[in-house]
């Protein structure tokens, strides 16, 4: 095991730590915000941290398999938002 | 020597998805928000994606980040646009402004 | 409906995220509230659909503007600038877009 190996796991442990400490200003945001929109927007990003903690670990690990569980998260992500959007809408148009 | 590079990628990517959440905290308007979720992470996501590349070397490696390159950052302006729209039409506070007509000749 | 061209686009789109997610990073730094934001209306001209969603991406990967409302009759555009002093820039940078895409498609 050389340098090089040893460089890249100490760099995605110490990723891992920045992106789980990033974890705390949007669960601040998601307990605090006032109205319903700033929770999906807050919600948006921890989903973004959490694909971005998933990709530490492919490049800790050297598992190409793990992509598959990145590309299935993100395409939650992209359309959950969407789906809660469209509730929001259909409330005010029911009222 | 490539570990050198992906390592130093991913760093800077996590400081900058650090960043965008220090944006979300700090400021005040729900559109400022959105600026920030859509265009910085967009930015981390760009960067984790491009390290994945360069340490594996691989079609199907290039293949698969296409599509979450794809489906995060094609699709996020598309689902800032929805929540945006929801917003306004539900009056949430501080959306609500009228348009300021700058399209005329007002001398730019 | 060159292929060239799409494999171009896809190469500005992912310069455009660079630069307009820097902008806002150092925004970020320095201490910004968010709090000098506006919204205007922009009048586009192109007509199909799809082109005026691929405009629409666009616009909110330029730095400091995001698009949030279209109207389908008139063809304007809501957008939000999130400072007060980039409107011209805006124009500058829309109307290169514009032009852009109803050459290349």
């Amino acid at each position: 095991m050389n340098h090089a190996d040893i460089f890249l796991e100490y760099a995605a442990l110490i990723a891992l730590y920045i992106f789980s400490m990033s974890l705390i200003f949007p669960f601040l945001r998601l307990f605090k915000g006032p109205t319903l929109p700033d929770r999906v927007v807050a919600l948006d990003q921890i989903g973004v941290i959490i694909v971005g903690m998933m990709v530490c670990d492919v490049l800790y690990t050297r598992e190409k398999l793990l992509l598959d569980v990145v590309l299935v998260v993100a395409f939650i992500l992209a359309f959950g938002s969407m789906i809660i959007a469209r509730y929001l809408y259909k409330q005010n148009k029911d009222q | 020597m490539m570990e050198y590079i992906v390592g130093a990628i991913l760093l800077i990517s996590a400081i900058v998805v650090l960043i965008a959440s220090v944006g979300i905290w700090r400021f005040k308007n729900l559109y400022a928000r959105m600026h920030v979720v859509t265009k910085v992470s967009s930015l981390g996501l760009l960067l984790l994606l491009i390290g994945v590349n360069l340490l594996f070397l691989d079609w199907f490696v290039l293949l698969e980040s296409a599509i979450v390159f794809g489906v995060l950052v094609f699709l996020s302006p598309v689902a800032a646009h929805v929540i945006a729209r929801a917003a306004r039409s539900i009056g949430t506070p501080g959306t609500t402004d009228e348009p300021e007509s700058k399209n005329t000749d007002d001398g730019l | 409906m060159k292929p060239l061209y799409f494999i171009y686009f896809f190469i500005y789109y992912a310069f455009k995220v660079t630069e307009s997610g820097l902008a806002i990073a150092m925004q970020v730094v320095r201490g910004s509230r968010g709090e000098n934001g506006m919204l205007i209306e922009y009048q586009s001209t192109l007509k199909k659909g799809w082109r005026v969603v691929l405009l629409f991406n666009l616009i909110s990967m330029t730095p400091g503007s995001m698009s949030i409302d279209i109207d389908s009759e008139s063809n304007k555009i809501l957008v939000h600038l999130l400072n007060r002093s980039d409107h011209t820039d805006f124009l500058k940078v829309t109307g290169k877009i514009e032009s852009l895409l109803s050459k290349a498609l």
